[in-house]
C-alpha cells in the first residue's frame, strides 16, 4: 500500500530538533528553567531599576518637596512675606511643628504625633498624597500621615485623645490618611504625622504661630548651589530678626532621598541575579553534555549518513536557541510582573506612587540577549565536543568519561581495603567519576549556598548596627519630658516602677559644627549620658571615653570625617550650641557610628552640659534600664505602667517609648530589604537545587547499567538507593563546607555596598551560625530529594531494563 | 584504479591494532582485500574476530594503524572527519545490527535525512523517493509512524531503505540480521539478494554460517586474519554450524534427578510492544542437575538470553514456572530476588560489566557486601583466593581499565563466585575475547565443573558445545531435541527445530520388538532416552546382537535410504527406549532439503549395511 505524499516541509534534521524537544520532556523543562531562572531575575531586576528610577524621583518631584526646610522660634506671617522676597525663592511655607502623645478613647498607651500646622491645605509645598478619607481637614479634624515604615493603626473615622506639650488633652477626628514622602525614610524614631489647620491648633490655645519653615527655591530645584545660597540666605534673615535656628536641612527635588539607597539596594539584587544566571549556565553545562553524551549514538549514524559536523553542531545550536525562547516566553512576562512588584514594594516603602505597570524594553532586550548568549554560550563547547566526536568513537560504547582513570581515587592499601564497606567506597568514587559535572554541581550548589548563608549573615549584622544605632539613643524603656525635670526627682519617680533597675539621665542639645571661617558645616547633636553610662558600648576608631568632670571635651562619631578627614584626638572643633557663642571643644575619642543620619553626633559630660544649657543637675531624658522582659508584650505593659506611673506624679510626658517596640519599628526598612535578598537567595538555592537534581539524574541515568549489575550480585532496592543518596550527600556536604568559607567574601561584599549606600560606611560583618545551619538542613533534604527520586526510579527497574538500557 | 575499475575498494596490507589495557590487540592483520563491483561479498567469523573492525576500516569510520584503503582512486584514510561524513553520504550505504534509525523520527524522516545532510533534500521529490524506497522494502504503509511501533524486521527495512535513498556504490551491512528472527533473518538476506540482482554492491558481516553459501564471494576472519573460506555453496547448501555435541555424553532427556539445580516448566515469554507481539520463547520444559557443563547454543535472535534472564531472575516469564534450587523466584519481589541471586548464582556478561570505579578486589568484594555472607574482614583474602584462582592476584588493585579484556572477563568470574554460589551463568562470556583468551575462561569453566559448580554459559560458537556435558538448542524460542540435533546435526535449527515438532515420541518397553527381520519400514527412528539393540538372527534361529544403539543414535535409515525390508530386527534394551520417530514421507523431504544430512545418512546406512553384511559373511 503505497502511503500519501505529504511533503515535509520541515527538512528531518529540524525535524529531529523539534520532536529531541518535544519526546523529552524532563530534559527541555530542566535546561528552560535553568535559562528562565537567571533571564527571569535579570527581567525582575532590570524592569524593577527602570521604573524605580524613572518614577520615584518623578513622584517625589510632582509631590514638590521642600528644598529646604528649617526649625526656629516661633514666628508669624510677616517673615514668611518677607523671606519670599529673597532672590532665588520660589515659594515659602510656614507651619507650627510639635510633638503631641494620641490615643484611642481609653487606650492608656498613647503614641508620639508629630502634629504640623498648615495654614492652607492647597499649599504648594510638599503635596500630601492622599491614601483614604479627604485631604482638607476641617477645624477639630486632623490627617495622619502612614506609610509601610510609619503605621499607627489610626482609621479615619477615629477620634483621637490629644494631649498637648501643656498636659490639656482634646479630641480631634480622623478625617484622612495621606503619605507624607518626606517621613518615607528609615528613622529610629519612627512617630507618624498629624496634619491640622492653623485653627485647629488655634483651638487647642497654640496660636497662630509658626516654628517650622517649607521653602523652594526657583527652577527645579535640582541646583544644590543655589540651595545653599538660598539657605545662607534665609537663616541670616532669621537670625538676623533674633530667632535661633534650631535646625536646617537642605534637599533636592529632584532626587527622592533614598533613591540612591534603594537603586543600589536593586543593584544588589541585580548582582545576585547575575550570579544567578551563571550559576544556570553551568546547569546548561552539565544538561548538554549529558544530552550529547546521550546522542552521541545518533551523532555517529548522523555522520555515517553523510552529516557534517558543522550540521550536526548547528542542529544542536538550533536545539539551544529554541530552549531560550521558551525561557523567554515564560521569563519576559514574569520578569515584567515582578519587576513591577518589586517596584511597587519598594516605593511603597518610600512612600512613592508609580506610574502604573508596563514593559521596560531594555530590560526585554537585556532578556533576550541573556537568553540567547548565556545557553549559547555555555552550550557551544559541550555541542562543538559532542558534534566533533569521531563516528567510530561516537557508534561504540564509548562514553566520555564512562571509563574512570588508571588509579582509583580514595585507593586504599590493601590493609585498609578490609576497613572499609566497598558500597560506601563506591558512592564515593561514583562521586568524583564525573569530574566536569561535579566542578559544576559544586560550583552552583555552593555559590547558592554561600549567598544563603550571606542573606542571614547580613540580616545578623544589619541587626547589629541598628541594636548600635539603638543604644545610641534608647533604653529598655526612654522617658521623655517636656521639660527638664531634676534628675533626683525623676529617678525617684522611676526607682518606684518594681522593675526599675537603673536610671541614666541624657541631656542634649542641638549644636552646629562651623569651620574657622564661622561657616556652618553641619548641624551637630551633642547628648550627654552620665559619664559612667552602662547603656553605651561604643567602638572607638580613635581616643578615648570621657572622663568625669571633663569641660569643652568631646567624643564624635566617625562622620567628623566627612568634614575633617584627618582629625585626631586633641584636635580642637568649633561647635555652636544654639543660643550660644562658637567655643573650641577638644576631641577626645572617635567612635564608629552608621552614618545613617548624615549629621555627626557628639558626646559631651552631663555636668558640663547641662550646666552650659543652664539646666545644672536637669534633663528631659531620662533611659531606664528594667528587669522586664524583653518581648513586646511585656515591654508594652511597662511602658504604659510607667506612662501612668509618670503621669500620676504629675510629671509633664512628652513620650515613653519602649526599646524593643522602636527597635523593631526602626527595622522594618532593614526586614523589606532581608526580605527581597532572601528571595535572591531562595532563588539561587533554586538554581542550586535544579543542578543537583539533574546532576544526580544524569548520574543514575548513566549508570543505568550499572545499577542493572548491581543488582545481579545481589544489591537490594535500598543498597543501590543508599548508594545514589550517599552520592547526592557527599556532594551536598561538599558544597555546604566551601560555602560557609563563600560566605564570608560574600557577607563582606553585600554588607559594603548596603552599608556604603545606604548608611555611608562599609558595614562590619556579624556572622551567624543560623544562615549555616539552615543551609545544612536545606542541602541535606535537597540532597535526599535530589537523589531520591532518580534512586527510586533506579531502584524500580528490572534489570532486564537496565542492561538493555543504550 | 578509476571509477570505470571493477573494484570499489581496495585494502592494501591493513593492519588496525587497538591499546587495551596494557597490551595491544591486533584487531586486523596485514588484509589485502578487493571488494568487486556487483559482488555480495560475505565476511564470517566468530564474535571478536575483527569483522566488524574490517566494515570500519573500509567505511572510514576507523582509521588503519598501516597500509591503505582505496575507494576508487581516493585513499579514504587522506580525507578528514567532515569529507569522510560527504564521501559516506554520497558513496555508501550502511546497514547496522541494531538498526540504529532515529528514534523520533518517522520511517520516512528517517530515510529523508541522508539528502537532507548531503544538501540534495526537496520536500515533495525526497518525499516520494523516501516512499518508493519504503514500498520497495515493503514497509511503505508505515511510513509515518516512528521506529518504536515498529518490529525489528521492519525497523531494518527501514534501515536499508535508508542505505539506498542516496543510491550508493557500496552497501554495508554489519550483522544486518543478527537480531531477527529466523524467518525476518531470510526476507532481510532475501532483500539484500536482490539488490544484488539489481547491480548493487553488498558486503555483509555475519557469522551466521546458514547464509554463507549464499554470498557471491565469502572471507572468513579469525583473530584479525582474513583468508578464502573453504565452504562452498556445493558443500553446505542450507546448515547452520553444525553443533558438534560431546559425544561420550548421554541426551539430557535421560538425566533423572531427585534435586534438580534448574527446573523450567512451560515457559513462555511474549515480549509486546506498540509493533505487536514478539514470543520470545515457546513452553520450555527444562531440568538441569548440579554439578554440569551446559551451553545453550542458538543463532542470535533465538531466545538464549531470555531463557538465560529466566534463570537468573532478570527477567519475568510470561506464564510458566521456574524453579532454581528447589524455589520458585518469581514468588519473591525484585529486590528479594536480588539478594536471592548474590547469594545463588554468579552471573557473568558478555562485556563484563565490572564496576569502573573499583579495582578487581573490590569488584570482587562487592558481591560479598551485598549479600552480607563472611566475615567482614575476611572478605579481602577470600577475594584475593578467587583472583588468585583466576590468575589475577598481581592486577588486584587495579582498575579494569588497566587490565586486558581476558583479564577482565576472569575478574568477573572471580566476582561471579564470591558468594559461592552452586550456579554460575555466562552470556556469551567468551564473545568479546580473541581466541586465546577465550580458551582460559573456558578451561576456567571447566575446571569449575569439576569442582562441582553448575555452569550455564550461552553462545553462538558452535565449537564451544564440544567442551560442555550438555548442549540445549534453542531454534525461535523452542528448544529442540537433542536427539534430533545428535542424529541430524547437519540440518539447520530451523529444520531440527519442525523435526522435534513432527516427530512421533515411543516408549519401547525393554526387549519390546520396534522392527522385525525382513519387514518394510516406513519410519526414520531416532533415540531419544535408553537404548535399542540390533539383533541378527540365522538360519537355525539364534540371534545375534549386533549393535547397541543409544542416545542421539538412529535406525531405519538403511532401509529408507537403500530400499528393501529390514535386515536386523531391533528391539528395546534392558532398559528400554524411547524413540522420535519421522514418518518416511517427512524424512525424504527433510534430507532433500539438507544435502549434507542425506550425505552424512547414506554414508551411515552404507556402513551399517557393510558392516552388516560383513558379520553375516562371518557367521
Amino acid at each position: 500500500m503505497k502511503a500519501d505524499i505529504k511533503p515535509n516541509l520541515l527538512k528531518p534534521r529540524w525535524s529531529k530538533v523539534f520532536s529531541d524537544l518535544w519526546d523529552d520532556k524532563t530534559r527541555t523543562i530542566l535546561v528552560v528553567a535553568s535559562i528562565a531562572v537567571g533571564v527571569f531575575a535579570i527581567g525582575m531586576v532590570i524592569t524593577s531599576y527602570a521604573i524605580l528610577d524613572a518614577d520615584i524621583n518623578q513622584s517625589y518631584a510632582s509631590g514638590n518637596p521642600p528644598n529646604i526646610e528649617i526649625w526656629t522660634d516661633d514666628f508669624d506671617d510677616g517673615l514668611v512675606q518677607s523671606l519670599k522676597k529673597i532672590e532665588g525663592i520660589e515659594d515659602v511655607e510656614g507651619q507650627h511643628s510639635l510633638n503631641v502623645r494620641a490615643s484611642l478613647g481609653d487606650d492608656e498607651n498613647p503614641q508620639n504625633l508629630k502634629m504640623l500646622g498648615f495654614s492652607d491645605f492647597d499649599g504648594e509645598i510638599n503635596l500630601l498624597k492622599p491614601i483614604e478619607g479627604t485631604a482638607y481637614p476641617k477645624r477639630g479634624e486632623v490627617l495622619i500621615s502612614q506609610d509601610m515604615v510609619h503605621v499607627s493603626g489610626f482609621q479615619v473615622g477615629d477620634t483621637l485623645n490629644i494631649q498637648l506639650p501643656d498636659e490639656s488633652t482634646h479630641e480631634l477626628t480622623v478625617v484622612g490618611l495621606v503619605t507624607d514622602q518626606l517621613t518615607s525614610k528609615p528613622d529610629p524614631d519612627a512617630t507618624n504625622n498629624a496634619y491640622v489647620t492653623m485653627d485647629t491648633l488655634h483651638s487647642l490655645g497654640l496660636g497662630y504661630v509658626y516654628n517650622h519653615l517649607y521653602i523652594t527655591v526657583d527652577g527645579e530645584g535640582s541646583d544644590g548651589e543655589l540651595i545653599t545660597n538660598v539657605t545662607l540666605a534665609v537663616e541670616d534673615k532669621i537670625e538676623r530678626s533674633g530667632r535661633i535656628i534650631y535646625r536646617t536641612e537642605e534637599r533636592l527635588s529632584t532626587e527622592h532621598p533614598m533613591t540612591d539607597s534603594m537603586l543600589a539596594v536593586v543593584g544588589i539584587l541585580g548582582v545576585l541575579g547575575g550570579l544567578i544566571t551563571i550559576l544556570s549556565s553551568s546547569l546548561i553545562i552539565n544538561t548538554l553534555n549529558a544530552l550529547m553524551t546521550q546522542q552521541l549514538r545518533q551523532i555517529g549514524i548522523m555522520k555515517l549518513v553523510g552529516g557534517r559536523s558543522k550540521q550536526i553542531l548547528g542542529m544542536y545550536l538550533i536545539l539551544i536557541v529554541i530552549y531560550g525562547l521558551i525561557a523567554l516566553l515564560f521569563a519576559i512576562p514574569l520578569g515584567a510582573l515582578a519587576g513591577y512588584l518589586l517596584s511597587f514594594a519598594i516605593a511603597s516603602l518610600l512612600g512613592a506612587v508609580l506610574q502604573g505597570f508596563r514593559i521596560v524594553p531594555s530590560a526585554i532586550i537585556a532578556q533576550v540577549i541573556i537568553a540567547f548568549l548565556i545557553p549559547l554560550g555555555a552550550g557551544f563547547f559541550p555541542v562543538k565536543s559532542g558534534a566533533k566526536t569521531s563516528v567510530r568513537r561516537a557508534i561504540s560504547n564509548f562514553r566520555p568519561g564512562s571509563q574512570p582513570k588508571k588509579r582509583a581515587l580514595f585507593n586504599f592499601d590493601a590493609k585498609w581495603v578490609s576497613k572499609i564497606s566497598r558500597p560506601i567506597l563506591l558512592s564515593f568514587r561514583n562521586t568524583f567519576r564525573k569530574k566536569g559535572r561535579l566542578l559544576l554541581t559544586i560550583f552552583t550548589l555552593t555559590v547558592a549556598g554561600a549567598v544563603f548563608i550571606a542573606v542571614f549573615n547580613v540580616r545578623d549584622s544589619m541587626d547589629n548596627v541598628m541594636d548600635q544605632l539603638m543604644e545610641h539613643f534608647m533604653g529598655d524603656v526612654t522617658v521623655t519630658f517636656q521639660h527638664p525635670y531634676r534628675v533626683s526627682e525623676v529617678n525617684q519617680a522611676l526607682f518606684q516602677i518594681p522593675e526599675t533597675e537603673a536610671v541614666e539621665a541624657w541631656g542634649g542639645a542641638m549644636a552646629e559644627l562651623v569651620d574657622e571661617q564661622g561657616e556652618v558645616l553641619s548641624n551637630f547633636s551633642i547628648t550627654a549620658p552620665p559619664q559612667d553610662t552602662q547603656l553605651l558600648n561604643s567602638e572607638f576608631l580613635a581616643g578615648r571615653w570621657l572622663l568625669p568632670g571633663e569641660e569643652k571635651s568631646i567624643v564624635v562619631s566617625d562622620s567628623i570625617y566627612n568634614f575633617y578627614p584627618d582629625l585626631k584626638p586633641g584636635d580642637m572643633l568649633n561647635i555652636k550650641i544654639s543660643g550660644k557663642r562658637v567655643e573650641k571643644w577638644e576631641v577626645v575619642g572617635v567612635f564608629r557610628f552608621i552614618d545613617m543620619l548624615g549629621d555627626p553626633l557628639g558626646y559631651a559630660t552631663f555636668d558640663f552640659l547641662s550646666t552650659k544649657i543652664n539646666l545644672p543637675d536637669q534633663a528631659n531624658s531620662y533611659r531606664v534600664t528594667t528587669t522586664a522582659l524583653q518581648d513586646i508584650s511585656s515591654q508594652n505593659e511597662l511602658t504604659q505602667r510607667i506612662d501612668q506611673h509618670l503621669n500620676n506624679e504629675n510629671f509633664a510626658i512628652k513620650s515613653v517609648q519602649s526599646g524593643t517596640v522602636l527597635r523593631k519599628n526602626a527595622s522594618q526598612g532593614m526586614n523589606a530589604l532581608i526580605i527581597f535578598l532572601l528571595i535572591m537567595a531562595v532563588l539561587t538555592a533554586f538554581v542550586g537545587s535544579i543542578g543537583l537534581t539533574g546532576t544526580m539524574s544524569i548520574n543514575v541515568l548513566e549508570r543505568t547499567r550499572e545499577i542493572g549489575v548491581m543488582r545481579t550480585i545481589g544489591a537490594v532496592d535500598k543498597v543501590i538507593m543508599q548508594s545514589v543518596i550517599i552520592e547526592g550527600l557527599v556532594i551536598g556536604m561538599i558544597t555546604w563546607a566551601l560555602a560557609i568559607g563563600l560566605s564570608f567574601p560574600i557577607s563582606d561584599f553585600l554588607l559594603t555596598i548596603i552599608g556604603e549606600t545606604m548608611m555611608g560606611s562599609a558595614m562590619t560583618l556579624k556572622f551567624t551560625p543560623l544562615g549555616i545551619f539552615l543551609w545544612l538542613g536545606i542541602v541535606i533534604v535537597l540532597s535526599v530529594i535530589a537523589s531520591i527520586m532518580p534512586a527510586r526510579n533506579a531502584a524500580k527497574l528490572t534489570i532486564n531494563e537496565v542492561l538493555a538500557y543504550e | 584504479m578509476s571509477e570505470n575499475s571493477n573494484t570499489v575498494i581496495q585494502l592494501q596490507d591493513v593492519v588496525k591494532t587497538y591499546q587495551t589495557g596494557e597490551i595491544p590487540f591486533t584487531a586486523l592483520d596485514h588484509v589485502n582485500l578487493d571488494i568487486r563491483k556487483g559482488e555480495f561479498l560475505g565476511i564470517t567469523g566468530k564474535s571478536g574476530a575483527g569483522k566488524t573492525t574490517f566494515l570500519n576500516m573500509i567505511s572510514g569510520v576507523s582509521e588503519v594503524t598501516s597500509g591503505s584503503v582505496r575507494f576508487y582512486d581516493t585513499a579514504i584514510e587522506t580525507l578528514d572527519e567532515d569529507r569522510l561524513a560527504r564521501w559516506r553520504g554520497e558513496n555508501l550505504g550502511i546497514i547496522y545490527q541494531s538498526f540504529e534509525l532515529m528514534p523520533t523520527l518517522d520511517l520516512a524522516e528517517n530515510v529523508m535525512l541522508p539528502p537532507d545532510f548531503l544538501g540534495a533534500y526537496q520536500p515533495r521529490v525526497s518525499k516520494e523517493h523516501a516512499l518508493e524506497l519504503l514500498e520497495l522494502v515493503d514497509i511503505a504503509e508505515h511510513a509515518y509512524k516512528i521506529p518504536a511501533h515498529i518490529s525489528g524486521g521492519q525497523k531494518q527495512r527501514v534501515a536499508i531503505a535508508r542505505a539506498l535513498v542516496n543510491d550508493p556504490q557500496l552497501i554495508i551491512a554489519d550483522e544486518p540480521t543478527g537480531n531477527l528472527d529466523s524467518v525476518t533473518a531470510e526476507t532481510i538476506f532475501q532483500i539484500f539478494e536482490k539488490l544484488v540482482e539489481q547491480g548493487k554492491t553488498v558486503v555483509m558481516v555475519t557469522h551466521d554460517e546458514s547464509f554463507a553459501p549464499r554470498f557471491t564471494r565469502r572471507f572468513h576472519i579469525t583473530d584479525g586474519v582474513i583468508s578464502a573460506s573453504s565452504v562452498t555453496s556445493e558443500t553446505s547448501v542450507t546448515s547452520d554450524a553444525p553443533i558438534l555435541l560431546s559425544e561420550s555424553k548421554k541426551c539430557n532427556n535421560e538425566r533423572v534427578s531427585e534435586k534438580p539445580a534448574i527446573i523450567l516448566r512451560d515457559v513462555d515469554k511474549v515480549y509486546e510492544n506498540a509493533a505487536g507481539k514478539f514470543v520470545a520463547l515457546k513452553s520450555v520444559d527444562l531440568q538441569l542437575d548440579y554439578g554440569q557443563f551446559i551451553s545453550i547454543v542458538g543463532k542470535s535472535g533465538c531466545g538464549k538470553s531470555t531463557l538465560l534472564n529466566m534463570i537468573t531472575g532478570i527477567d519475568h516469564p510470561t506464564d510458566g514456572e521456574v524453579l532454581i534450587g528447589g524455589e520458585d523466584i518469581y514468588k519473591m519481589s525484585e529486590s528479594e530476588r536480588s539478594l536471592w541471586r548474590g547469594k545463588n548464582l554468579g552471573v557473568v556478561f558478555q562485556f563484563f560489566q565490572l564496576l569502573p570505579t573499583l579495582t578487581l578486589l573490590e569488584n570482587t568484594i562487592l558481591p560479598m557486601d551485598y549479600c552480607n555472607l563472611y566475615a567482614f574482614n575476611e572478605r579481602p583474602q577470600r577475594a584475593m583466593e578467587l583472583l588468585k584462582m583466576v590468575g589475577l592476584e598481581e592486577e588486584a588493585d587495579k582498575l579494569p581499565t588497566a587490565v586486558s579484556s581476558g583479564q577482565q572477563q576472569s575478574a568477573a568470574i572471580a566476582r561471579a563466585l564470591a558468594t559461592d554460589p552452586s550456579i554460575i551463568l555466562a552470556d556469551e562470556p567468551t564473545g568479546n575475547l580473541d581466541s586465546k583468551s577465550a580458551d582460559n575462561i573456558l578451561n576456567l569453566f571447566e575446571d569449575l565443573a569439576k569442582q562441582g559448580k553448575t555452569i550455564l554459559i550461552v553462545t553462538h560458537d558452535p565449537s564451544i558445545t564440544q567442551r560442555t556435558d550438555q548442549t540445549i538448542i534453542l531454534s525461535d524460542g523452542e528448544i529442540i531435541d537433542q536427539a534430533v540435533a545428535r542424529a541430524l546435526p547437519f540440518l539447520s535449527h530451523g529444520q531440527m527445530l519442525e523435526t522435534t515438532k513432527e516427530a512421533e515420541r515411543r516408549r519401547i518397553a525393554p526387549g519390546a520388538t520396534i522392527l522385525k527381520e525382513g519387514e518394510k519400514v516406513d519410519n526414520f527412528f531416532m533415540i531419544t532416552a535408553g537404548e535399542v539393540d540390533i539383533i541378527a538372527t540365522n538360519r537355525a534361529g539364534k540371534e545375534t546382537q549386533l549393535a547397541q544403539l543409544g542416545c542421539g543414535q538412529f535406525f531405519g535409515e538403511v532401509e529408507l535410504t537403500q530400499g528393501g525390508d529390514t535386515i536386523a530386527q531391533v528391539r528395546g534394551a534392558s532398559a528400554g527406549a524411547e524413540l522420535a520417530v519421522l514418518p518416511r514421507k517427512f524424512f525424504f523431504d527433510l534430507v532433500d532439503g539438507s544435502t549434507l544430512t542425506r550425505r552424512a545418512i547414506e554414508e551411515t546406512a552404507s556402513a551399517r549395511l557393510s558392516e552388516n553384511r560383513r558379520r553375516k559373511t562371518d557367521r
